[in-house]
């Protein structure tokens, strides 16, 4: 059974039969290689190996000491969540809340839904629509790397006026976003419809 | 309806890639996995040992604090805490694995705050900046510990062992942890901890001297808290007054055993009496002006001091300890009278107000008085003589004006000193063709086969003078080149045609001539005689040379070196162009000289 397919090059609507193993199939007029057999399988696999390590680097970025200032002999050490906390402590409510839902709350949030639609499969595709959408609109306002680069200018500008070291959270941090924004990457939405694809394993 | 035939289909090709596999991204998701968990368990996991510091007071310490050792950071609090009993606090620190050493026993750590005393500044880093803790460790060999009590005062780090001692005081009168120990105005420990004993009869003060063995943990030794003391007798302590208290010491005996608990004194001893002066006793019906330190007057030079004053025994009079400086002991005789000297004496008459006051001290505290008649005054007296204290003084008292020799207390007792005068020698020179004036100033000393001692230097003729030169002394005055001068090393000797009336002249048998160098005096009037030991003079060549370390002033021309074995006069201070000599008395001059009275 045939499928209509767009080229995401140019546009292109063709006919794309079934592949077999080790086809592949072009675009009929730019060339573009626009399907692998079993390209959505592995799109998934590798968009959920790098959610799951972006899920591990989470949990030390945001509760491991992200930065270290020590100023006239006072020592502080946060880390996002004690920074987060801190910051509604000291009444800055909005600032808070907002660096809480954007830098803590949405990130997961999109690892965790970048994961469930990698992996759970069989899930109804209604559901799988709903939770890409929620998907992208968390992937849209999580600002885990916005942070960093807040993180950055902080440790360029303030460096001079006060020690200020950055902690092991920071790594994490980094290689979390990394793996979030691969696991993005590597994320072909095709697979959410195409569960006609054939099973690897046969 | 164009159907799908107008669609056009892919083009299908086959590719070298196989079945898809595993993604090798799980392995990049494993050494995620692996790097959570390591920077989870190594946020757990810190090298070093954690110890407790128990404190009464935490000063605002907090987690994330440092420990520093002589201003390093060789920790960090990890937790602060109240103890169960509410007691104090329990500090969790940990300890840099480097500095494992510090906890050990004897340690003592302390919180750093500030400190803003007028005398001390200290921690003051910390008024802006974090608290911290600081360590001082304790002697190295003992066993690692644990916990350990902290200590409320911060203390000076000391390298050297120091010794503690005890003091009890009847009153702390404001002592504070951390105040200096001094001595002769040096601090020579620090106050360590300050409590009242178990019956609260007395202040137990500890005290850490920075030596050990400590030369003022010997019998003898005196503490007392010095305060300010402001009486119109005495104005003492006044660093104390801004500066805060502090313990003073007074060491005793050198080579004692070593005793670490002492008995303070409630007061700060009177002076310190040098050895040799003579103590007597006054005797008044009632106490006048008799009180502790006031100075006791001869013609209103100070000769000495009242020590104590008291009830006698039987509580018919006032007696008072008078101290007489070893100087002036041989003023004081059996017929000397002492009455009291109020301030100032004002009489009212026709003729207006007379005023007659003394020095300003006295005006406000007052002064004994003290004559010696010039007919029978009597034998010297020893200490313990009795003296009446009179209220008033007899007026023919103070005209008494008997002739008795004063002398040093570093000379043997009844040798006086010698009664040098000041000279000048002036002349003119041409400069440029006008008239200019030189003159030379120093001390000479005229003795009685009507000679003149003095520095070669000071009689040295000038070849450019004009008109000759002027010797002034005695407010006399000579013709140099009339003077028969006999030059001899360093020193000359004139021969002077008359002996002024109204001067003592030396005794020319105490001039001796040293074989080697000995304790001598330099002596200027008006100024205390200066010791100099014999160590300090070596010989060369027949002259002395004085070490360098010993300042002499330039302007000690003529001062006199008397000898303190036997107040003999040895020789002169000769400055010749700014450099200092110890000129000697030629052998010429002793046996020239006619035997003549003793001194």
């Amino acid at each position: 059974m045939a499928e209509l397919l767009g080229c995401h090059c140019c546009g292109q609507v063709q006919n794309i039969p079934r592949l077999r193993p080790g086809e592949r199939a072009r675009c009929s007029r730019c060339g573009i290689v626009i399907r692998r057999y079993g390209q959505t399988v592995r799109s998934a696999d590798r968009s959920a190996a790098a959610a799951v390590g972006a899920l591990a680097l989470y949990v030390p970025a945001v509760s491991l000491p992200i930065l270290e200032i020590e100023r006239l002999g006072h020592h502080y050490q946060s880390s996002l969540i004690t920074g987060t906390w801190d910051l509604i402590q000291h009444g800055n409510w909005f600032v808070g809340i907002v660096v809480f839902l954007f830098s803590i709350v949405l990130p997961i949030v999109k690892i965790v839904l970048l994961i469930d639609l990698s992996l759970l499969r069989w899930s109804p595709k209604s559901y799988r629509a709903k939770t890409y959408q929620w998907m992208e609109w968390a992937g849209r306002w999580s600002m885990m790397d916005v942070l960093l680069l807040a993180l950055l200018v902080m440790l360029v500008k303030v460096g001079s006026m006060v020690s200020f070291y950055i902690g092991p959270a920071v790594g994490a941090f980094v290689g979390c976003v990394v793996m979030s924004l691969m696991a993005s990457a590597f994320f072909d939405p095709h697979a959410i419809w195409n569960d006609d694809t054939p099973s690897p394993t046969h | 309806m164009s159907d799908s035939s107008s669609i056009p289909e892919t083009r299908i090709e086959s590719s070298r890639v196989a079945s898809p596999r595993r993604s090798l991204m799980w392995l990049v998701t494993f050494i995620c996995i692996l790097i959570a968990l390591l920077l989870s368990f190594g946020q757990f996991w810190e090298p070093g040992s954690m110890i407790r510091i128990t404190f009464k007071q935490g000063h605002g310490l907090k987690p994330g604090d440092r420990l520093r050792y002589r201003g390093i950071d060789v920790g960090e609090v990890e937790r602060v805490e109240i103890r169960p009993e509410l007691e104090g606090i329990r500090v969790h620190v940990r300890l840099e694995s480097a500095a494992e050493d510090l906890a050990r026993e004897g340690s003592q750590f302390w919180i750093v705050r500030p400190q803003l005393r007028l005398n001390q500044l200290a921690g003051l880093e910390t008024v802006v900046g974090a608290k911290y803790l600081a360590v001082q460790p304790g002697p190295g060999d003992g066993p690692y510990l644990r916990n350990f009590t902290g200590v409320e005062m911060p203390l000076a780090l000391v390298d050297e062992e120091t010794t503690q001692i005890a003091v009890y005081f009847r009153q702390g009168y404001g002592l504070s942890v951390g105040d200096p120990v001094r001595f002769r105005g040096i601090g020579v420990g620090e106050v360590v901890s300050i409590e009242l004993d178990k019956n609260l009869q007395r202040v137990k003060v500890t005290a850490r001297l920075f030596q050990h063995p400590s030369p003022f943990a010997r019998p003898g030794t005196q503490y007392w808290i010095e305060r300010p003391q402001l009486s119109v007798t005495e104005v003492r302590g006044l660093e104390t007054l801004v500066g805060g208290q502090y313990l003073a010491v007074q060491p005793g005996v050198a080579d004692g055993p070593e005793i670490l608990s002492f008995e303070g004194l409630e007061q700060s001893p009177v002076g310190l009496l040098p050895e040799g002066g003579l103590e007597v006793v006054l005797e008044g019906e009632r106490r006048h002006g008799l009180r502790v330190g006031v100075p006791i007057e001869y013609r209103g030079v100070v000769v000495g001091k009242i020590v104590s004053v008291s009830l006698a025994g039987d509580s018919t009079r006032v007696e008072a300890r008078a101290w007489i400086e070893p100087a002036y002991r041989s003023l004081v005789c059996e017929q000397t009278r002492f009455w009291n000297q109020s301030g100032f004496d004002l009489s009212i008459g026709l003729t207006g107000i007379k005023l007659d006051a003394e020095a300003l001290s006295s005006i406000a505290m007052g002064s004994i008085g003290m004559a010696t008649p010039e007919k029978d005054p009597g034998d010297a007296v020893h200490t313990g003589f009795r003296f009446r204290f009179f209220a008033k003084p007899d007026d023919s008292w103070l005209k008494w004006s008997p002739r008795i020799a004063v002398g040093s207390h570093l000379l043997p007792e009844g040798v006086s000193l010698p009664d040098p005068q000041r000279a000048s020698v002036s002349w003119q020179i041409r400069r440029l063709g006008f008239r200019s004036s030189r003159q030379r100033l120093g001390w000479v000393l005229w003795l009685d086969d009507e000679r003149l001692l003095g520095p070669r230097e000071l009689f040295e003729p000038d070849a450019a003078a004009i008109e000759g030169m002027g010797l002034e002394v005695m407010g006399l005055r000579y013709s140099l080149t009339d003077l028969p001068a006999d030059q001899q090393g360093d020193l000359s000797i004139l021969d002077m045609p008359e002996t002024p009336e109204d001067i003592i002249p030396f005794p020319s048998s105490r001039l001796r001539v040293p074989t080697e160098p000995e304790d001598v005096l330099m002596f200027i009037p008006g100024n205390e005689p200066f010791p100099i030991v014999a160590s300090r003079i070596t010989q060369v060549e027949g002259q002395w040379v004085l070490a360098p370390s010993i300042p002499v002033p330039p302007d000690k021309q003529g001062a006199l070196l008397i000898a303190v074995k036997d107040g003999a006069i040895l020789g002169m201070v000769s400055v010749i162009e700014d450099e200092v000599h110890l000129a000697l008395i030629h052998e010429a001059w002793i046996s020239n000289s006619p035997e003549t009275s003793k001194p």
